[in-house]
């Protein structure tokens, strides 16, 4: 319970930050641009307004969710240590694991606010309130694959330059989308040995693909309940795994 | 009582893949007894900071032994330890008793008892009229006060300052020197790094002296000053007396 309340503690803290700063703002910024893009594209036609309108929006929540967690995830961290605010929370008795835990809590307070608004302004300037249910589910798909590379992030945060740590967490975006176009490449260039090796790479990334539920099609059709379950279960262990990454690494950083 | 006991520490900093490793800490030992208001000086890059960020984990001694309370150092150590660092930066959006709050959450997991302990801790480093607005609006004594409190705010058993008077226009001196000798007059015991030899003299029991990572001097105040009138005297003698090794 003292664990839970100190880790909170910190994630309000982060979450009041980075709320202050104009890249959160930003974001917010362009996605009230994709909502409104989706809107002029979908006005170009009578057949599919609804679904252009989904398609392109639900790809804004994404990339915002994207931008949040790989950009806060990779500078929360080493922001805290550069402005040394982190020197008098290090100072009180806390395990460094709180501090990491906080700082996803951080993440995961503005992926989920973010999350809310732009689903809300998406459903509401749609019209479309009985599709909310099968939209939700596809807001937090996104949501799933927000947290892993927001946990990603902060684990690279800690390994390498905040910079590097950005670019690795849009590659690694990437990443867990693109293992089945790899693997049909390879399969076209009959080599066996890059074929084992994209079949290690399926293993060792998560697949974002298998829930890759952005589309006005799962809007319509939801995907079942035993394939929400596998999903959550799937992104919430990949986040476990680099959360417990990124504690191992800043175990034993020195904050000099 | 020994409050805290340091042997032989050292550290060696690798500043790039190419460069020879740098030692920061050649051998650093000195003792804090229960009670005592003890001075650290030395020079710039001598490793006061170095050393004090060792006694707190922030980094990692690469051998020596720290001892706190006559044990190894753990977590629970820390809530009998204040600690104000070099040039506070804290978050800037918080006003001043929402700091405290923050720190006193951290510390006890509760906010029963924060209201009263916090007007007293405000008043002691005067900063009561301060108490709802932004850190951002806070001078930098006012900053540095506010350090101190939320230092000293959970009444802690050893206080470590690393330079709480450094860059303080004259009344901002004034106001931390008054606050450190109310803590000395409560036999609070204090770690306190400082180039100002005007201040030590005035406020510490013991003295630890160091220079190029190596512990010149750990003792007390007086038997340093001999027959000198002030420490800046006997420390200028000192340093004309030391090794050139040491001085270069």
């Amino acid at each position: 319970m003292s664990s839970f309340k100190s880790i909170h503690i910190l994630a309000v803290l982060g979450a009041r930050e980075w709320i202050r700063l104009k890249f959160f703002y930003l974001v917010i910024f362009v996605s009230l641009l994709f909502i409104g893009f989706s809107h002029l594209l979908s006005s170009l036609t009578f057949a599919v307004q609804e679904r252009l309108l989904f398609d392109f929006g639900l790809g804004g929540l994404e990339l915002g969710l994207l931008l949040i967690s790989s950009l806060i995830g990779s500078h929360a961290i080493q922001r805290e240590v550069d402005r040394k605010t982190l020197l008098v929370i290090l100072a009180r008795p806390l395990p460094r694991w709180h501090i990491i835990m906080g700082a996803w809590g951080t993440l995961l307070i503005l992926n989920l606010i973010f999350t809310f608004g732009f689903s809300l302004a998406l459903i509401l300037s749609s019209e479309s309130i009985q599709l909310f249910g099968g939209f939700a589910i596809s807001a937090f798909s996104c949501l799933l694959k927000a947290l892993v590379i927001s946990s990603f992030s902060l684990a690279m945060g800690l390994i390498v330059r905040p910079i590097l740590a950005l670019g690795a967490g849009f590659c690694y975006w990437v990443l867990c989308y693109s293992v089945p176009d790899l693997q049909y490449f390879v399969r076209r260039l009959q080599d066996s040995q890059m074929q084992k090796m994209t079949e290690v790479l399926d293993t060792i990334v998560p697949r974002f693909y298998l829930f890759n539920w952005k589309s006005y099609y799962f809007i319509v059709n939801p995907p079942n309940f035993s394939d929400l379950t596998w999903a959550t279960a799937h992104c919430l262990a990949w986040t476990l795994f680099w959360l417990l990454v990124a504690s191992h690494f800043f175990k034993r950083k020195e904050i000099v | 009582m020994k409050i805290l006991e340091v042997s032989n520490l050292k550290k060696t900093f690798k500043t790039d893949f190419y460069k020879r490793p740098q030692k920061v800490l050649k051998d650093i030992s000195f003792s804090v007894d229960k009670g005592q208001f003890v001075g650290f000086i030395g020079p710039n890059g001598a490793g006061k900071t170095t050393t004090i960020k060792c006694l707190l984990e922030f980094i990692f001694p690469d051998s020596g032994q720290i001892l706190f309370f006559g044990e190894k150092y753990k977590l629970e150590h820390r809530q009998k330890i204040g600690f104000l660092p070099e040039r506070p930066f804290f978050h800037e959006f918080l006003t001043g008793l929402e700091f405290l709050k923050l720190h006193w959450q951290l510390t006890k997991n509760t906010s029963e008892g924060f209201t009263e302990r916090a007007e007293e801790v405000l008043s002691q480093v005067k900063l009561s009229h301060a108490k709802y607005k932004k850190l951002k609006d806070y001078s930098k004594g006012m900053l540095q006060r506010i350090g101190i409190a939320q230092a000293i705010i959970m009444q802690p058993e050893f206080l470590i300052l690393d330079e709480p008077m450094s860059g303080l226009d004259p009344d901002g001196r004034i106001l931390i020197k008054e606050i450190l000798r109310n803590l000395k007059q409560k036999k609070m015991t204090v770690l306190m790094s400082s180039h100002l030899l005007e201040d030590l003299d005035e406020l510490c029991d013991q003295l630890v002296i160091i220079h190029s990572g190596k512990v010149e001097y750990a003792g007390a105040l007086d038997v340093f000053k001999k027959d000198f009138a002030t420490l800046e005297g006997a420390y200028r003698q000192f340093k004309i007396e030391l090794p050139e090794s040491s001085n270069s």
